[in-house]
Order: structure tokens, then C-alpha cells, then sequence
């Protein structure tokens, strides 16, 4: 649950912060695309660490 | 239904009195940022500031201090309950036999619609100097008035003072961290400047190894060939990667450390960091590249905006490998498995990893597209494979279809039209231009494929994601023993909410399809049912979009 709350509260937090228009034409993170590769991110992170523990 | 007591049957029969803790924080969360939604969009910051200093002021700040207040709350609750769990326990056990105040939720309506129309006289002519700022400082006490007495419906003040208390110093901690975030923040432009020279000497450096006839111009920025040049703003700098894989690196290392070898594991930070701003510089040399190679389009399309993120996730699953595998950063280290024993050992693969194919398919697709996404069946012969390799896991779900889900399915398709109706969707939008001078062969495939994506993979690999593994997981990590037909309002809020948060503008719409496909699995037991409903949605949608030119819509 810890590592849950914290990757949504990345995602969340992600999405506040990128949330803002940029007046770049080619920005190194794009904010139209931010919450998609959280998201990513953050299922691969609970992929990575979802093992049934024995 | 509480998280507190996941072992219950639930009911869809409740009452907001019922509400934990984190249920009536999340309310109140949803409340605010429907409310800021609105208030952002009928008042223009910019438009508003030249009007009045305190109009200027709360311009000038008022993004700041909504991020403190958000990264504030956020930190606070997450932090607080996984300190001091008995405390927020404790205040759930209270809040149980205290019912929403009604009187201050009818107060708080009260003050929004002052806040409304204290928002239209500011935009009235012919008043200024004083007046402005009288309007504007009414606006602000009714705002704040607001959100006070929000609060206080929700959860009683005593509760709030026994919140803040039960988590000792962690109000001042949390306070400290944003107000430093938010600092650092702004004073880390200042090494944009010196960060993006050294960024420009690299793309330098890197395209005098590859190509010829590279133009420099340090004093502009500018950098190319005779083809295609780019001049490398001061936020191209590597700066925001690097700050990314600062944070996901100090967040991995804190939640981890039991399994870190300290100190050796520091040493990750500053390599992913590193690496990061390296891959900074490859991808500004490698749209230089594109663009002087003739895809102009696919250089200032879809390669700038996934580009950046696509190494962001790359470094920030090598430093997850890292950290988990080589045995000189853990002391744990995790071995690799062949994928029946990964399946069996790991029940999260076969719900998520599928969803989180298209997303990275799309990413590569969009990448590697201009205005349009060629690429688009990569998303579906990805997903079709990873679906296909974890059939036998899916053998055992109930995949079994009644009335409800094609229903529910058709409710969410007029819905979701009415909603993009109601949000100013321009009425008819035609095939886009690349897909219509193409080939009918051409075209015919890529709408096949479209079609197939939308009607199969998608909706089988989203409702895996989101109502099969994370509606149940915030119930209980062993997500697999909890039944179909349970769940808890903060599981079915928060699953709704990430999976509408995906659908770009129609994020609302996306909300209430989540809440009714999850609807459709809890009534009957069955993932089956909603994967029936998202498909009936998706298939609608697409009939509507060939049928009618509603082409935005996908």
C-alpha cells in the first residue's frame, strides 16, 4: 500500500506540476504527454516490485 | 464501505455519514479542483493583473501558492498515515458516528457563489484603482471563507487539531519541504543558462560525430545543419529530466532503503541524473538528425514531445533494475524468471503489464510520427501479443457477458458525446489530411486497426489495469482474493479518477466511465462485464467518429 500511495501521489503530483502551458515549441518534457508517462512509470515500478511475498 | 474494513461485502446503499477519513479528504480534494477548474477558466489571471496590486499579487503568486497547498496536503495525509496510522484511524472511528455538516456545506455553496460574483464584477468596466482591490480582497475572504468551511463539513475542527497533533511535527516538516521545493524551484532557473551551454557544446559534439556540415552559433543558441537548426531554449537545458530522476531516485532510495546497500546506493542518484542530462543532448542531436534527414514533421511532431519522457522512463527502469538486481546496490538481490514462473510468482504482470504495452507502444509510435500516427497498429500487435502470451493466466476470470455491460457500454457512449458537446467540440472535423491523401489500402488498414485497438485490446487491457488490478489492490495488496463485487469508495474514487485522468480534456468524461464500468464488474462479479461495456463505448465511439467526421474524438 505504501509504494501504491506513493506512485498515485507521484502521479498526482506529476500531473499538478505539468499541469502548466510552456512557451517552448519543443520542450525536454512535454506537459501533453506527462501523465501518460507517469503512469507508466509508476505500473512498471509495481510490476517490478508486485511479487507474491512466500 | 471503509478502507478500514476491506473484509465486509459492499453495497452500493450508503451514506456520506459512512465516510472514513481519506474517503471525505479525497471529496473534499474532487470538491476543490472541480471549483479551481471552473474559477481558472471563468477568470483570466493575466487577463485580470494590469487591474489592480492585489490583483497583480495573487497573479504573480497564486500558481506558487496553489502548488504549496496542493504538494502540502498531499504530503501531509501520505506521510501522516503511514507515521502515524492509529491517529488517522482513531479520527475515522470518529468521523464515523459524525455526519457531513450540512449547515457549513450550504455556507461554503454560499461563498462559492460569492466568489462568482465577485469574479464577473471584476471584469466589469469602469472601476479601478480601490474598487478593484476592494472586489478583489472580498474575493479572497470569500475564497478562503470557502475552503474553511468546506473543510469543516467534511471533518470537524477538533478532528483537524487532533490530526495535527497525532502526526507531532509533521505539519512543520511538510510546511518546510514545499516552501523548499517551491524555492529551489524558482532559483534553479538561474542554472539554466550555464546548464544549457554545456548542453549545447554536447549536441555540438555529438552531430560533429555523425554529420557533416554542423552549424554552430553559441552566442544564439542555434545549432544544425544546413537542413534543419534548432535553437536550444534555456528549459531544454536537461534540467527538468535531471530534476526528475533526482525525485524518483530520493523517493526510491527513502521507500526502499531496507533493501538498499547504503552507502554504495547513493551512487545511483547522481548516475541517473547524469545519464539523464546525456540523453538530454542525444535527443535534441537526434532531432537535428531527423529533421536534416527530411522528417522535418517528425522532428517537431511527435519525436520533441515523447522523446524526453521516453528516456526519463528508460533511466528510471534501469535504476529500479539497478537497485533491485545488482548485488552491489542491494542486498537483496532479485533474479530474473521465465514467464509462467513470473505469472505465477507475480499476479500484477498479466493485469498490468499489457495496459502498460500500449502506453509504451504509443509513446514509441508517437515518437516516431509527425502530425498523424502512422504507427498507430504498433499500439494494437503489441497488446495482442502480450495478451496472448498471458492467456492461461486469463483462462480463469469470468469472462462471461449479460445485458448490463452492452448497456451500461451505450449510457457511457452518450455520455461521453454529451460531454464533449457540452465542452465546446466543434461539430463536424474532417478525416485528417494525411490519413484522407493516402492510399484506400492505407487507409482502410489503419482504420481496421484503430477500430480493432478500440473494440479489443484496449478495453480488455484497460479494465485489467484499472477495475481488475488497482480497484482491487487499494483494497488489498493479496489483490487477487478480493472478489469482483467488492470494493470501497476510496478504491473506486481513485481508480476512476487516474483512469479518467488519462483522457486528456475529456478527463471528466473519463471519470464517470470508470465509475460505471467499475458499476458493471461490482453488480455482477465479473471483469468480463466491463470489458463488455468499454468495448460496447469504444466500438460506438468509432462508428460515431467514421460516420459522423467526429475525428477529435480519437
Amino acid at each position: 500500500m505504501k509504494l501504491l500511495g506513493s506512485m498515485l501521489l507521484l502521479i498526482g503530483l506529476g500531473s499538478v506540476a505539468f499541469a502548466q502551458e510552456q512557451d517552448v515549441p519543443a520542450p525536454e518534457i512535454s506537459p501533453a504527454t506527462a501523465v501518460t508517462a507517469v503512469c507508466m512509470i509508476s505500473g512498471a515500478v509495481l510490476v517490478m516490485r508486485g511479487r507474491r511475498k512466500k | 464501505m471503509s478502507v478500514g474494513a476491506p473484509r465486509q461485502a459492499s453495497s452500493f446503499s450508503f451514506t456520506l455519514e459512512r465516510f472514513s477519513v481519506f474517503s471525505r479528504l479525497l471529496t473534499l480534494a474532487i470538491i476543490f479542483a472541480v471549483e479551481l477548474l471552473v474559477i481558472s477558466v471563468a477568470a483570466d489571471g493575466a487577463e485580470l493583473a494590469h487591474r489592480g496590486s492585489l490583483l497583480r499579487f495573487l497573479a504573480a503568486w497564486g500558481p506558487w501558492i496553489l502548488r504549496g497547498i496542493v504538494g502540502f496536503a498531499a504530503l501531509f495525509v501520505t506521510f501522516g498515515y503511514l507515521k502515524s496510522k492509529p491517529t488517522f484511524d482513531a479520527i475515522s472511528e470518529r468521523l464515523a458516528t459524525v455526519p457531513i455538516g450540512r449547515g457549513l456545506l450550504a455556507a461554503h455553496v454560499a461563498a462559492m457563489v460569492l466568489v462568482g460574483a465577485l469574479t464577473l464584477a471584476l471584469y466589469k468596466s469602469g472601476i479601478s484603482g480601490v474598487q478593484v482591490d476592494l472586489i478583489a480582497g472580498c474575493w479572497l475572504v470569500a475564497g478562503i471563507a470557502a475552503i474553511a468551511f468546506a473543510a469543516f463539513a467534511a471533518v470537524p475542527l477538533a478532528l483537524w487539531v487532533q490530526m495535527v497533533r497525532g502526526t507531532g511535527y509533521l505539519w512543520l516538516y511538510t510546511s518546510t519541504a514545499v516552501v523548499a521545493a517551491c524555492v529551489v524551484g524558482n532559483s534553479s532557473r538561474l542554472l539554466w543558462r550555464p546548464m544549457s551551454r554545456l548542453t549545447f557544446s554536447m549536441v555540438e559534439g555529438l552531430l560533429r560525430l555523425v554529420a557533416t556540415g554542423v552549424t554552430a552559433n553559441p552566442a544564439k543558441m542555434i545549432i544544425g545543419t544546413a537542413k534543419f537548426r534548432v535553437e536550444i531554449a534555456d528549459q531544454c537545458s536537461g534540467f527538468e529530466g535531471a530534476g526528475l530522476i533526482l525525485a524518483f531516485g530520493v523517493v526510491w532510495l527513502c521507500l526502499f532503503r531496507k533493501e538498499c546497500r547504503f552507502p554504495q546506493a547513493l551512487l545511483l542518484v547522481p548516475a541517473g541524473v547524469a545519464v539523464m542530462y546525456l540523453l538530454n543532448a542525444v535527443r535534441i542531436a537526434a532531432l537535428i538528425l531527423i529533421g536534416s534527414a527530411g522528417a522535418r514533421e517528425i522532428a517537431e511532431g511527435g519525436f520533441h514531445s515523447q522523446a524526453g519522457w521516453i528516456a526519463f522512463n528508460v533511466v528510471a527502469l534501469g535504476f529500479s533494475v539497478a537497485a533491485r538486481r545488482m548485488p552491489y546496490f542491494t542486498l537483496n538481490p532479485q533474479r530474473a524468471k521465465p514467464t509462467e514462473s513470473v505469472t505465477s510468482d507475480n499476479p500484477t504482470v498479466a493485469y498490468l503489464v499489457p495496459f502498460l504495452t500500449i502506453l509504451g507502444a504509443g509513446m514509441i509510435a508517437g515518437a516516431l510520427s509527425g502530425s498523424f500516427e502512422w504507427l498507430y497498429p504498433l499500439r494494437f500487435f503489441a497488446a495482442a501479443g502480450v495478451l496472448w502470451m498471458f492467456r492461461a493466466k486469463y483462462s480463469s476470470l469470468d469472462w462471461r457477458v449479460g445485458w448490463l455491460g452492452p448497456a451500461i457500454g451505450m449510457g457511457v457512449f452518450l455520455l461521453w458525446i454529451a460531454i464533449d458537446r457540452l465542452t465546446g467540440a466543434p461539430a463536424a472535423n474532417a478525416m485528417p489530411k494525411v490519413l484522407a491523401a493516402s492510399s484506400a489500402v492505407a487507409r482502410i488498414t489503419w482504420i481496421s486497426f484503430r477500430v480493432l485497438a478500440a473494440g479489443v485490446t484496449v478495453p480488455i487491457a484497460e479494465e485489467l489495469a484499472f477495475r481488475g488490478y488497482l480497484l482491487r489492490r487499494l483494497i488489498s495488496q493479496d489483490f487477487e482474493s478480493v472478489p469482483f463485487s467488492r470494493f470501497t469508495w476510496l478504491s473506486l474514487l481513485v481508480s476512476s479518477v487516474l483512469f479518467g485522468a488519462l483522457h486528456g480534456s475529456l478527463w471528466f468524461a473519463g471519470i464517470v466511465a470508470g465509475l460505471l464500468y467499475a458499476f458493471a464488474m461490482i453488480r455482477r462479479g465479473r471483469i468480463g462485464e466491463a470489458v463488455a461495456a468499454h468495448a460496447t463505448t469504444n466500438v460506438l465511439l468509432a462508428a460515431y467518429v467514421l460516420l459522423y467526421s467526429q475525428w477529435h474524438l480519437w
